[in-house]
């Protein structure tokens, strides 16, 4: 008798689309298929983008005009901008919801939340996802928890405004900075959705990849997209609850008059209780433990998603494909011990600081792996120069440059003169702003004939990509030149300091290139949702790529297959491989005479 | 003769004391100038808008008793309802005014008498450059620029689609490619690639002049430091030029061509191996050299012959204590701060009676000096990017750091060609609304110099001298609660 | 429909080869995606805990030889029992309330085992012994919490000179605040999971009671909430050691 029932009975006992009655909103608003819902993350990731950059050009007008008013910003902001002159603490409440916004609802659940449920079940040949009320319950949670930071901004004190690191004792006292108040009560809130959306989904992909791949999709053939959305997946499993442990101390602290994370804390400033005992080291350690795995939750389906989009534009495999996996994996379990480089110059005992050091500088290792894997899948290559190619190769270029400034910040004794300066902000937003971003256009571009059945117009996807991928250099790269300088981060200002005089017309150049930057992205946003309904209907394979999701049908049913599912017979690089008939066999076709999908195919045919 | 002479020391004692009363009006303006920049620069100035609000004429908007009670404790005064201060701190965005419970009343009359003057000051054309008051520009307008931008931006997105239309339309006609958008995004990537590199050499040896490391680091460890920055800086160099380089030219180089096949090349594990190797034996020199140089710059044993200063950091100033001859700062207690004095140092205890609370940091050229850090509210950081130190100052948690200084103000001012040079030590963590402005001056000098300086600035509790008696046990010190 | 494998006989018992156990098709851990679900979960919940008993231990270390605020001893702090008021019992509550809590354990292996038979009488009973076990661990959890906001008759002299009983969020008589703190905490987080346990448990055993499991042929969903069960077990174990013991 069958006390263990696995999901392929559940799911896979019935054809693809059969379709139950759909009504508008169980389709399209209380959707449980995983394609609605990407698209959901999708959409919803990208009107939070485009908040996040509008804050960003804001401030980024502040910092290069400082005593100019600007009578537009007082219509939007109130008397956060009276007079045109925007209020210095107002700013740093959108130093602090842009990177929020950035970090989390765009590069998390915008890239991972996006991608995850688009491809996974795609490309692993499954129906759907494991547990489809799960999924959807995550992404409303994800909806709600934005919904949450959204009105945040409209509170009496602002939002929160002690940066999106929110260390304590700022952020846990109500008179430190007026986005301590109620703001940042409801960003803790947002954050605690925001990670029960995380864990939601990160549970259902884990469980999708390991459980439902079709016969014959080993672990080994696996396209490296599913490979680094697992590990994302684990990586968020393992970090977020301890965020979600630390949020819920700093709201005892803030509302229950607890000490954990403050020592020596008079009662005048405290809200009447004095405060002893505890440590703002602790919020940093419990922070960061999930604040590093964090970035690599950004970065690794980027880099997934790049293996993807460069192999099938260069009509080759990916270079390494096992060592891929095997630095994917390097970099998952060493994020976990690198926390630490956060935290430098916060008076550690140097010998831990030495611990970090290492740690960090080995990270390095896998991640040049990859690199030197990206260059050798692009040489003697074919390339098709796509929108999502080129993105994919500026991801490249950005993972480098970025990377590298990794290295002085990760080496302890360089910190102590670049932490907190522009130099890191440099090193994060070509990382993470560039590379990672980056990364989701490519994947935007790449499978959007399966999201929506159409092709986006390549025209604007060059124009869009060119403008931003310039506009980005410009904008960064002279930012590590201050940080050098010693002009720290999160300044108001820099006209208070003489010395600071020679950045003010680099100010400007950053400001004009990052408006410009910003402004192209118009040309994406209009790009997307107008080729919604009138871009070039798309065929079922445009790119002739070997995936499995290219083999389901262009208008997209529910159970993604009709009739049965795909067997996979091989790997999911075979492009341009000598003896084959076309420069790309998909997986599931067979070789000749391969009737077992857990076969090996042929070794290539060489002339 | 005796009238003679006793009229001589009647003018004498006169003239002296008139000149002593001219003297005392300008000490107290001088004394009225240091207590505004110290304790109210980081978030006024006189003529505009800062943090807080701008204070001409602030004398008469409020009286004096009023100004009393609110700069010493605003926070206590809105609650208790004073309809005057609730309306100041809903006009400034309800922005929290740090309380000044250490000031005597005769330290805020100084501070109102300095606004009065400077508020009775012709309106300034010029900017002071002392204050840390900004650039006032009343020059519009960029907001056209913007303007601009946008509506260029979106014609060049009509003027596109339009092409793209024509084009396509005319292609079709014909059926042929009007553009070879693989040949002309492959041109770009090569432009992109020499115009890039060519821009980040230009901006390494033009701004890279602009940077603290182009001049020599004005500490021992410094020194250190900055070879360990250049030997990392060669290393990635070398590594991004490369890199860059291959990257942008096999897209080019190996651009589509219909006639070509790639090549089916899945792996090579020699190759691989070989840049697993590579990196992590440049990663163990990096490493190797990284934890040299932090332990040398980290070693604990510096600190026990160095001279203890603290440098005590709160919303939005730096006060600094010396310890004096015997090098032992006095105890502190959290709990008296701002009650017996700024940094609620205890002034009976033996240790604390040669201390000496200022607000500039002064540094003995060549004298070790350990820094030690506390806060009074929140997280901020002491960032003195020229002696290559950052050090977090925790409320709670005291930190420290000990370094040498090698280069004086004036040597370093030669350097820059600058005379107006100060080092400063700038706050580094966001700590509220006036983190930008939370700053100090940092001046190192001869020995001479220093001890001369630090000679003149009062005792905590100062010795008793026959113009002012003080009783055992009274403190008169800088910064005293009445 | 051929695809996958439609189970007959149970696949833990057929020896599989490994390429074919990871080969897709089937789940490697031959497990159903709920119940592994539940495992991930699970391991997402311990890090959660451990979180919060890493704080715990961080800040108990910052107090380690502070003579002027000593970290109290547990077993001069817990030392009560209900019913033998003034007798100084060190950890003898809590010894009986975490034997209640593993007794329930116990209990809730019994209900899976006895759902492998497919026995509803046996499962529904197994099951109603552990709800009750988890009830009264929390009337014991809520009987400590009481007598440690109450406090001694001793109390603490306080600055000013009054005396103040029993605890609160910033204020113990026993220690330093951070003590109070983090027992409310971390005993209130666990709490909250025993008391969901409680309310989980409950539905599913309404469900047995309703024949749920019989219509739908295994008692899966039992396995599931008796998963999570054994954890909150487990973390009540670690939280008692580190808390009551160290």
């Amino acid at each position: 008798m069958s006390n263990q029932h696995l999901n392929n009975e559940d799911h896979n006992n019935h054809e693809g689309n059969d379709q139950h009655k759909q009504t508008f909103i169980s389709k399209y608003v209380f959707s449980m298929d995983h394609k609605m819902i990407a698209k959901q993350f999708l959409i919803t990731g990208i009107i939070m983008g485009c908040l996040g950059v509008l804050m960003s050009m804001v401030f980024r007008l502040q910092l290069a005009f400082p005593d100019t008013p600007f009578p537009f910003m007082e219509n939007f902001m109130g008397h956060w901008a009276k007079d045109g002159r925007l209020d210095p603490s107002f700013y740093l409440a959108l130093i602090t919801i842009h990177g929020t916004i950035m970090v989390f609802y765009v590069l998390t659940a915008g890239l991972s939340g996006t991608f995850s449920n688009l491809l996974i079940p795609l490309q692993i040949g499954a129906r759907d996802m494991a547990s489809p009320l799960f999924n959807m319950l995550s992404y409303w949670f994800f909806l709600l928890s934005s919904l949450v930071l959204v009105s945040s901004l409209f509170v009496d004190g602002g939002p929160a405004s002690s940066g999106w690191t929110i260390y304590p004792p700022l952020s846990a006292l109500p008179t430190a900075i007026s986005g301590s108040g109620m703001g940042m009560t409801l960003w803790l809130i947002a954050i605690i959705l925001f990670v029960v959306s995380s864990l939601l989904g990160g549970v259902n992909y884990i469980a999708t990849v390991i459980n439902m791949r079709t016969l014959g999709m080993k672990m080994t053939r696996l396209p490296l997209t599913v490979w680094s959305f697992l590990l994302t997946a684990i990586l968020g499993l393992l970090s977020f609850p301890v965020l979600l442990g630390a949020g819920l101390l700093l709201i005892f602290d803030r509302s229950f008059g607890t000490s954990f994370y403050l020592s020596d804390i008079p009662a005048d400033l405290a809200g009447g209780i004095e405060r002893v005992g505890g440590s703002p080291i602790l919020f940093q350690h419990l922070f960061w433990f999930l604040g590093h795995p964090e970035v690599y939750i950004i970065i690794l389906p980027a880099l997934g998603i790049t293996s993807e989009v460069l192999a099938t534009n260069a009509r080759k495999p990916i270079f390494g494909y096992r060592a891929m996996i095997g630095s994917m994996i390097a970099i998952a379990v060493l994020s976990f011990v690198v926390w630490g480089h956060h935290m430098f110059v916060t008076g550690m005992n140097p010998f831990l600081g030495s611990v970090f050091v290492l740690g960090t500088l080995i990270i390095a290792v896998p991640s040049a792996v990859k690199t030197f894997n990206y260059l050798a899948t692009l040489w003697k290559g074919n390339l098709r120069l796509t929108p999502a190619m080129l993105f994919a190769i500026g991801l490249v270029s950005f993972f480098i440059s970025g990377g590298l400034t990794g290295l002085f910040l990760g080496n302890a004794a360089l910190d102590i003169n670049l932490h907190d300066t522009y130099f890191v902000v440099a090193h994060f937003h070509i990382v993470m702003g560039s590379a990672a971003i980056f990364g989701m256009m490519s994947g935007i571009y790449h499978w959007y004939p399966k999201m929506f059945g159409r092709m986006m117009n390549s025209t604007l996807g060059y124009l869009h990509f060119w403008i931003t991928f310039i506009a980005a250099y410009c904008v960064f790269f002279p930012m590590h030149f201050m940080g050098l300088a010693g002009v720290p981060r999160r300044y108001y200002a820099i006209t208070a300091y003489d010395q600071f005089d020679v950045f003010v017309n680099m100010n400007v150049f950053i400001t004009i290139a990052a408006l410009i930057g910003g402004a192209a992205q118009l040309i994406f946003l209009f790009n997307f949702f107008y080729s919604i309904r009138k871009g070039k209907k798309a065929e079922q394979n445009p790119w002739e790529s070997n995936t499995l999701e290219w083999t389901t049908p262009v208008e997209r049913i529910h159970g993604n297959w009709p009739g049965e599912i795909p067997h996979v017979y091989r790997w999911p690089y075979d492009y341009s491989k000598p003896g084959a008939l076309t420069d790309f066999i998909p997986q599931n076709i067979p070789d000749e005479g391969q009737t077992d999908p857990l076969e090996e195919t042929k070794p290539p045919v060489h002339a | 003769m005796k009238i003679l002479i006793q009229l001589r020391q009647s003018i004498f004692l006169f003239s002296a004391l008139f000149l002593l009363s001219f003297n005392i009006q300008s000490q107290s303006a001088d004394e009225g100038a240091k207590l505004f920049k110290a304790n109210c620069g980081s978030c006024h100035a006189i003529d505009q808008k800062v943090v807080g609000p701008a204070l001409k004429g602030v004398h008469n908007k409020y009286d004096e008793a009023w100004l009393l009670k609110w700069i010493k404790n605003s926070q206590e005064l809105i609650k208790s309802g004073d309809s005057k201060a609730i309306k100041a701190f809903e006009e400034n965005n309800k922005i929290v005014m740090t309380s000044f419970t250490n000031l005597t009343d005769e330290q805020v009359k100084l501070i109102i008498a300095f606004v009065k003057s400077e508020s009775e000051k012709a309106p300034v054309a010029e900017v002071a450059a002392s204050a840390n008051v900004e650039n006032v520009e009343t020059e519009p307008l960029p907001s056209i620029i913007i303007w601009l931008l946008v509506i260029v931006s979106i014609l060049l997105i009509a003027v596109i689609i339009t092409m793209k239309k024509v084009m396509s339309i005319i292609g079709s006609a014909e059926d042929l490619a009007i553009f070879n958008w693989n040949e002309i995004n492959a041109t770009l990537l090569i432009i992109f690639l020499v115009v890039g590199l060519g821009a980040s050499f230009w901006e390494f040896f033009v701004h890279g002049a602009f940077t603290v490391l182009a001049t020599p680091a004005a500490s021992e460890h410094g020194t250190i430091y900055d070879s360990m920055f250049s030997i990392t800086l060669a290393l990635t160099g070398i590594v991004f030029v490369i890199t860059q380089i291959l990257l942008f030219w096999y897209s080019y180089r190996y651009k589509h061509d219909p006639k070509r096949k790639a090549l089916y090349y899945p792996d090579n594990h020699k190759l691989e191996l070989i840049w697993t190797v590579i990196p992590a034996l440049v990663l163990t020199v990096l490493v190797v050299r990284g934890l040299q140089t932090w332990s040398s710059i980290t070693d604990r044993k510096q600190a026990e012959s160095a001279q203890v200063i603290e440098v005590f950091g709160q919303q939005f100033s730096w006060i600094v204590r010396y310890a004096g001859a015997d090098n032992k700062l006095g105890p502190h207690d959290f709990r008296q701060i701002g009650v017996v004095n700024t940094v609620g140092v205890d002034p009976k205890s033996q240790t604390s009676k040669d201390d000496i609370i200022t607000s500039e940091l002064h540094l003995k050229l060549g004298q070790p000096v350990v820094l030690k850090f506390r806060s009074r509210d929140v997280i901020h950081s002491a960032y003195l990017p020229h002696f290559r130190v950052q050090m977090n100052v925790v409320p709670g948690l005291p930190t420290q750091f000990t370094f040498t200084p090698t280069v004086t103000t004036a040597s370093m001012r030669k350097t820059l060609n600058d005379p107006k040079f100060d080092y400063v030590i700038l706050c580094n963590k966001i700590c509220g609304a006036a983190h930008y402005r939370m700053t100090t001056t940092v001046i190192v000098e001869s020995p001479e110099e220093y001890n001369k300086w630090l000679g003149e600035q009062p005792k905590l509790v100062p010795a008793a001298t026959t113009s002012e008696k003080v009783q055992p046990g009274e403190t008169k010190l800088l910064t005293q609660k009445n | 429909m051929s695809d996958t494998t439609s189970i007959t006989s149970d696949p833990a018992k057929e020896p599989v080869e490994q390429k074919a156990l990871w080969g897709g098709g089937r789940s490697p851990f031959t497990i159903s995606y709920g119940k592994f679900m539940m495992w991930i979960f699970l391991l997402s919940d311990t890090f959660t805990f451990s979180a919060l008993l890493i704080g715990y231990g961080f800040t108990r270390h910052s107090f380690e030889g502070n003579t002027v605020t000593p970290w109290p001893t547990p077993d001069q702090v817990f030392n009560h029992f209900p019913f033998l008021h003034g007798m100084h019992l060190p950890l003898i509550f809590v010894s009986v309330m975490t034997f209640i809590l593993m007794f329930s354990s116990v209990t809730m292996g019994f209900a899976v085992e006895a759902g492998h038979r497919m026995a509803k009488k046996e499962v529904s009973f197994y099951m109603l012994l552990t709800i009750l076990g988890g009830i009264g661990f929390l009337g014991c959890m809520a009987w400590e919490w009481a007598q440690f906001i109450n406090g001694t008759e001793a109390g603490k002299m306080l600055a000013d000179g009054s005396v103040f009983h029993g605890a609160n969020l910033h204020l113990n008589e026993y220690g330093p605040t951070a003590f109070a703190d983090l027992f409310f905490i971390v005993t209130g987080f666990h709490g909250v999971h025993v008391l969901s346990g409680i309310i989980i448990n409950s539905t599913i055993y309404i469900n047995v009671l309703k024949g749920t499991y019989e219509k739908r042929g295994h008692y899966e969903m039992v396995e599931k909430v008796g998963l999570y069960w054994h954890f909150v077990d487990l973390v009540w174990v670690f939280v008692f050691t580190f808390f009551y013991l160290i």
